[in-house]
């Protein structure tokens, strides 16, 4: 494979991944262009590795972290409001949900967002997810369990706080994703619905 | 089934990734980052800013818009093709999965005899060769048209949360592109189907080390992983003849560690005889059947081939 054809297939996507990751257009381009330079000055490496994408994702991934670390770290909820600024509109209460998300993710720690994005927008096992930042699977575990039910609590305060429910479907029942069909089982020690969700 | 939240992060994550800037030449931009930090680092700080000042220069000139490249080819369907596979929390592992005591060698051995007799079809050079790439959810991962021959212009779609990805792959004829932001660039021919590619397991081998001989000097996995990787790209998206394949997995049976499983399960949820090894953190499975010993799949995903004439030829199913 050339380096070429690698941007070719695999460029926009890194695009897409430091985007979701950092919520910032400039950071996502300047981010995905860090990684790629990365892999193109090691070419020989990357390429030889079996999924040259997932060497490249987890350079990025530990970019983005490194990078918050040393500059992002004043970043709060009201500038990802403003980041989020450019994304599509999508209308009435779907719309104030994912905004109100979104600012929950924000009050999260770095690393506990880069796990969920990981998780729910990469689809990535627990176990690959360690492996790209280089922590252990039960830490992953732990990192996204904890913020899945920061998120939870906030979000139900934040209904309680404002009276009607912005959520449309019941807590506990059956979820299916928008096209209908059931959404892969994750590994979270909670029980959802009659589902035993791993642990 | 996921909760609430988790199908919310979903949502509202594919609908970010819907509105990620597309930089208009990501090629182009690295390898002039890369020629720049390479100079910032040397000692010819001069050739350093008149580099700076050419980007820059390129920098505000007006990207032309890239053309979609075979526009009249539809995307594939982003809804899944075919029933999910299994989605145990270990992909090619089902309940009743196990490791054999089998030698790794019998096993290949058999899927070689059976890959050797099917039906021999040599790919005219004008031709592509299609594959498709369906993920343990039934959902399709990947499309390529690659060209047989290397020099015409082939095309891939990858999905991912939804979101397909159109991309071309330019064409090289003579060493030179001919197409793409980097027209008339030197470049390598990169043919779906090489003629010359072994046809029994000891060449094989020779030609998988050779052609992994820049990791000579590499830690011995680093060596491994590229033979393996490639065997991986060998079996999955480049054409194959009947000979070639079997000459494949019998080269398998010397990866170090491979081992055989007994009732794997493929990305499509079949059940069958494993081989599996792993590299660089990764675990890579084939999956046969165990009564004929074809290939069914990974156990990541199934990936369908069939040689066509143009871009955008699907087989009939």
């Amino acid at each position: 494979m050339t380096f070429e054809s690698f941007v070719a297939e695999h460029g926009q996507a890194l695009v897409r991944l430091a985007f979701v990751l950092t919520s910032n257009r400039q950071h996502a381009e300047d981010l995905a262009q860090s990684a790629l330079v990365d892999a193109y000055r090691n070419w020989a490496k990357v390429s030889a590795a079996r999924r040259p994408d997932s060497y490249v994702r987890k350079v990025l991934v530990n970019a983005h972290l490194s990078w918050r670390r040393r500059r992002w770290t004043t970043e709060r909820p009201s500038e990802i409001g403003e980041a989020a600024a450019g994304l599509l509109p999508d209308p009435g209460d779907a719309y104030a949900e994912r905004d109100h998300l979104r600012t929950l993710l924000a009050g999260l720690a770095p690393r506990a967002r880069t796990v969920l994005v990981l998780r729910y927008y990469a689809d990535m096992s627990d176990a690959v997810i360690a492996e790209t930042m280089g922590i252990t699977e039960s830490t992953v575990r732990a990192t996204a369990s904890r913020a899945l039910a920061t998120l939870r609590e906030d979000a139900t305060q934040q209904a309680a706080d404002t009276g009607p429910m912005r959520i449309t479907a019941p807590q506990d029942g059956p979820v299916t994703s928008a096209k209908g069909t059931p959404s892969v089982p994750l590994t979270t020690g909670r029980i959802t619905g009659n589902v035993l969700e791993g642990q | 089934m996921s909760d609430l939240i988790e199908q919310q992060l979903r949502d509202l994550f594919a609908a970010d990734a819907d509105a990620a800037p597309r930089p208009s030449d990501l090629v182009t931009g690295t390898r002039r980052a890369a020629r720049e930090q390479r100079l910032r680092t040397g000692a010819w700080a001069l050739a350093a800013s008149v580099v700076a000042v050419t980007a820059t220069a390129f920098a505000v000139w007006p990207p032309a818009p890239e053309p979609v490249p075979f526009p009249q080819v539809a995307s594939p369907p982003t809804d899944p093709v075919r029933a999910p596979g299994t989605l145990s929390a270990t992909p090619g592992y089902g309940p009743g999965t196990r490791l054999s005591m089998r030698p790794v060698a019998q096993v290949l051995d058999l899927a070689a005899d059976t890959a050797a007799k099917a039906a021999d079809v040599v790919p005219e050079p004008g031709q592509f060769l299609y594959t498709r790439t369906v993920g343990r959810d039934g959902r399709v991962l990947a499309e390529r048209w690659y060209s047989i021959d290397g020099t015409r212009d082939g095309l891939g779609f990858n999905v991912q949360g939804g979101v397909v990805d159109r991309f071309a792959f330019p064409g090289c004829r003579d060493g030179r592109y001919v197409s793409g932001p980097d027209q008339g660039g030197p470049c390598e021919t990169d043919p779906a189907y090489r003629p010359d590619l072994p046809e029994d397991a000891e060449a094989m081998a020779g030609y998988l080390n050779l052609s992994t001989s820049h990791l000579d000097d590499d830690p011995a996995e680093n060596k491994t992983n590229g033979i393996a990787k490639n065997m991986w790209t060998l079996g999955s998206s480049r054409f194959l003849r009947p000979a070639q394949r079997a000459a494949l997995f019998q080269a398998a049976a010397r990866i170090p560690g491979i081992a055989v499983v007994d009732d794997a399960v493929d990305a499509a949820g079949r059940t069958g005889t494993g081989v599996t090894w792993t590299f660089g953190g990764y675990k890579a499975m084939w999956i046969f059947d165990p009564e004929t010993h074809a290939f069914l799949g990974s156990d990541l995903d199934t990936v369908e081939q069939a040689v066509v004439d143009e871009v955008g030829d699907r087989p009939a199913r």
